[in-house]
């Protein structure tokens, strides 16, 4: 409580307090006995992102169209190289 | 193990002056490698990869390692938790994806700055090079935008060994000064 007899709740130590009040309404009703435990459409979406990226940066560089990829790196430094040699 | 509120105020400090550093400085890389790939100037070019080599070693790579460290222990000394909540477990993957990904660029970005140095042009075989520096910075900001994003909307969804750490504390009994 502040000096004004407010309640004062620091969400940074208080996490189920800001999921209750915070962005959504994440903790329903007073008894928080009616949890969704189900894996958020968020956290699922975020996962088929990440994945997707993935294949498409393994497939880029397994048919070698990966903008100049590492192997090529590799290739154009030993090129370099015996140029500067 | 919970920080004090002084600690945890310095750590939450740092971590936030690292990560938005780190934003800052892939911002400047991405300006730096569109103006390289896209400039006819054959000095402006060469100041640009130099410039995007120093930028890389002396701020980029240092400032993606030190979120790593500072926002686990920031996590962990506070109830939030490093595992407990699916936002922070997408935020440590981004940082160390992010930090991997980088640390596989160091050495064409070091390639490209010592070839701008002796060559008064670069060859046009490192035009894939140059592409690869904008899409790859371009991806960076992304992901940084998006940390920046879950950190600051804190997205709702507890991991099972979040609700598992909640039913074993909701089992204790209550203490006040806990």
């Amino acid at each position: 409580l502040n000096k004004d007899g407010a309640l004062i709740i620091d969400v940074d130590l208080q996490p189920s307090y800001y999921l209750m009040h915070g962005t959504d309404q994440y903790i329903q009703g007073e008894t928080g006995m009616s949890q969704n435990r189900a894996t958020p459409r968020w956290v699922k979406i975020f996962l088929a992102v990440i994945i997707a990226l993935i294949l498409l940066v393994v497939i880029l560089h397994l048919t070698g169209n990966d903008f100049g990829g590492h192997m090529k790196h590799l290739g154009l430094e030993l090129g370099i190289s015996r140029l500067w040699s | 193990m919970v920080m004090t509120p002084g600690l945890r105020k310095l750590m939450l400090a740092l971590h936030i002056i690292f990560a938005v550093g780190w934003l800052g400085a892939v911002v400047c890389f991405l300006v730096l490698a569109i103006v390289g790939l896209n400039s006819q100037d054959a000095r402006t070019v060469q100041s640009v990869y130099l410039s995007m080599g120093i930028v890389t070693r002396f701020i980029i790579v240092p400032l993606s390692f030190a979120p790593l460290i500072t926002g686990p222990i920031l996590s962990l000394g506070t109830p939030w938790g490093l595992f407990r909540h699916y936002w922070i477990l997408a935020k440590l993957l981004l940082t160390i994806v992010s930090t991997v990904i980088m640390q596989l660029h160091v050495q064409p970005i070091n390639l490209l700055a010592s070839t701008a140095a002796k060559a008064t042009s670069l060859p046009a075989s490192f035009h894939d090079m140059q592409v690869q520096m904008v899409i790859a910075s371009a991806l960076a900001l992304v992901v940084l935008v998006v940390e920046t994003a879950l950190a600051v909307y804190k997205p709702r969804g507890m991991t099972p060994y979040g609700w598992h750490k909640q039913d074993e504390q909701r089992a204790q009994p209550y203490s006040i000064n806990e």
